[in-house]
């Protein structure tokens, strides 16, 4: 599409050269040059990428792998978790990762509903996020299970008396609700997908091109072709949104049906959530500025423009998530109830307050403090920081909610404290590892940049005059018939 | 008929590549004054551009009728679950219902939405006809670097007619090509 823009005067060309540099969708590009940099990013397959992957295998194979068959072989008994705290680090990890899980299909689905155009080029490398989080988080039901060789009980099918499972347990709406997220999020990720599948089937050669072949499923980029996948992705994107909250409400639910106290709260659901998006957006920022720093030209595709908007969205976030703690909080201290207060002065003052503290002051004060400041924002390794300080905090929160609730009960002689053991250390790092494995995989194997999304975008983006002013334009191309 | 004569009329198919999609809207009216009509011509792009943008008829996808069906279908599934299999086995439970309706909201949604995720996914691949099973499609593969490529079907003898005036508009090459549209 011609964007010709011809500037009057230097003070203009200089303008547009600031502007270009500052957003990559006024930067046009060739879409061949694009995709030779994306494709370059693809089959960059050197031998440090080698030993990172080596060793990452490794670590996980023994890691979660060598200790949940460890534990499967000795017993559940191997873990930390005893009366009256029978969940431990095994349902945080699960609740953290879900959590992680929700960013991809945030900024994918909510930011695509709204059009909002910075989206573009980091759409992939967030849904993938969500794929990868959910294999992890999808582990923890079977570990925490301890005999995992039963998870087949919660298929739904009948036993040999035709005796279905418990519809209205919690248990099986995870199970639902996990899986529909799952198949849901990996087809939303897979669908614009294969028009790069196709550019890939069409730059390269041997085995690579014989996967890319069948993955881009025959695509052409005829006008029906176009207009069914646009259709999709527009009925994904919004109903990925609603499937997206049921599964952290749903998660919430796991506790809060509970007759827990400090865990029986109707506010859960939407705490929940908000918790997740904290956490998931904060992890976008650590995912983009890893594959940006290590991964070749996507300084081009990934600018602090885009930690800048990201970096706002983490401090609304952070700030939504700072409300419903306290509405949670303030009105469990003044309702008065006396366990309730024993719960609290625990978080704050017992043995788990460092973790408590440390949960407030990642989720709340440091976001706070830091993210109001552009320059901050547009600082990708600060950022990078933020992410990780943000994700350390939202693990301290479901330490907090899972093992610090379930420690202080009715009566005293039910208190209990606990104490995470090396193998389930070792299982909650090693599911760290897989993410890792998985992701620097598909680094190397999948087009992280949606090249077709983006040149789209590029399209939308031109320049227009308003008196002596030269401002950048957008079009809506999308919502042409 | 003799086979020169034959060769004349027969259809064939032809690509014109262009660098711009401004190029583009001239050459397809070209094309329907050489007497190639709409049905006969296929555009590929590497983007997607709206029908109105290229100045081609109206393109409808049927995709969302997969989706609600879908939708449909998860629905009654989730139904199945949630009461029918309640009514195979009764369980009664003093104080308890037999249907409980709260908690099978739940499997209702969730089953609704997967059937709708899926079908719709589907609705893809057998609406576009992913992936091809029979026969050479066309296709140019300057496609996925933004080129788009007009196929068109027509008789040899109005195929000089047609390449010149998509020459002059600008198409960077025009060549006969195997394969058919679908």
């Amino acid at each position: 599409m011609s964007s010709e823009f011809h500037p009057r005067n230097e003070e203009e060309a200089r303008r547009i050269e600031e502007l270009k540099r500052e957003h990559l969708l006024l930067d046009h590009k060739s879409r061949a040059e694009m995709n030779d940099m994306v494709m370059e990013a693809v089959l960059d397959t050197s031998r440090d990428w080698k030993i990172a992957v080596t060793v990452l295998a490794v670590v996980t194979a023994v890691s979660l792998f060598g200790a949940w068959g460890y534990m499967m072989l000795k017993g559940l008994g191997l873990a930390g978790i005893r009366r009256p705290i029978f969940w431990g680090l095994f349902i945080v990890s699960f609740v953290f990762w879900i959590g992680i899980s929700h960013a991809g299909t945030f900024v994918s689905a909510i930011l695509r509903v709204f059009k909002a155009e910075f989206r573009r080029p980091f759409t992939r490398a967030a849904e993938l996020m969500t794929t990868f989080g959910l294999a992890a988080a999808g582990l923890y039901p079977l570990v925490h299970l301890g005999r995992t060789w039963r998870f087949y009980w919660m298929m739904p099918y009948p036993n040999q008396r035709w005796l279905w499972p418990n519809w209205r347990s919690p248990l099986l709406w995870d199970f639902f609700a996990i899986n529909t997220y799952l198949i849901g999020s990996t087809l939303y990720l897979y669908l614009p997908l294969i028009p790069d599948m196709a550019m890939a089937r069409d730059r390269s050669t041997g085995w690579r091109k014989k996967v890319y072949t069948i993955l881009a499923l025959g695509w052409r980029g005829t006008e029906q072709e176009w207009k069914n996948l646009q259709k999709a992705i527009q009925i994904f994107a919004w109903a990925i949104i609603p499937v997206m909250f049921s599964v952290h409400t749903i998660v919430s639910w796991d506790f809060a049906v509970a007759m827990k106290l400090g865990w029986h709260s109707t506010i859960f659901g939407p705490y929940f959530i908000i918790g997740a998006l904290l956490s998931g957006i904060a992890a976008v920022n650590v995912v983009l500025f890893t594959v940006r720093a290590t991964t070749k030209n996507m300084r081009y595709f990934i600018r602090p423009e885009h930690f800048d908007a990201l970096g706002k969205l983490l401090l609304i976030i952070s700030l939504s998530w700072a409300y419903f703690f306290f509405n949670e909080f303030i009105l469990e201290w003044y309702g008065g109830e006396h366990t309730v207060k024993e719960i609290l002065k625990f978080y704050m003052f017992g043995d788990i307050a460092p973790v408590w503290w440390t949960m407030v002051s990642c989720n709340v004060f440091i976001p706070g403090l830091f993210l109001w400041n552009r320059k901050f924002r547009r600082t990708p390794w600060l950022m990078f920081l933020m992410g990780i300080i943000v994700n350390i905090g939202m693990f301290a929160e479901r330490y907090v909610i899972v093992t610090g609730a379930l420690s202080r009960n009715r009566f005293p002689f039910d208190w209990g404290w606990y104490e995470p053991r090396l193998v389930e250390i070792s299982i909650v790092f090693g599911t760290f590892t897989l993410f890792l494995l998985l992701y620097t995989l598909a680094a190397r194997f999948l087009p992280l940049i949606p090249v077709w999304e983006v040149e789209e975008g590029q399209h939308s983006h031109t320049w227009r005059r308003v008196g002596k002013a030269v401002l950048p334009a957008v079009s809506d191309l999308e919502s042409l018939d | 008929m003799d086979s020169a004569y034959q060769g004349r009329y027969e259809p064939r198919m032809f690509v014109a590549v262009f660098d711009d999609v401004e190029q583009v809207p001239p050459a397809l009216d070209a094309l329907r004054q050489v007497g190639v009509s709409d049905e006969f011509i296929q555009v590929q792009t590497g983007v997607p551009y709206a029908s109105s943008i290229l100045g081609r008829p109206k393109v409808l996808s049927a995709v969302p009728k997969y989706g609600l069906t879908g939708a449909f279908v998860g629905f009654l599934a989730g139904l199945f679950f949630t009461h029918g299999t309640a009514a195979l086995y009764n369980l009664r439970v003093g104080g308890f219902p037999l249907y409980s309706v709260p908690p099978s909201l739940v499997l209702l949604f969730e089953l609704t939405m997967l059937g709708l995720l899926v079908a719709s996914f589907i609705g893809v691949l057998v609406e576009s006809l992913l992936p091809p099973v029979v026969g050479k499609r066309v296709y140019h593969p300057a496609v996925s670097d933004s080129a788009i490529a007009v196929f068109f079907q027509t008789s040899r003898l109005l195929a000089d007619e047609a390449r010149q005036a998509l020459q002059s508009l600008g198409a960077r090459e025009v060549t006969e090509v195997e394969g058919s549209f679908v």
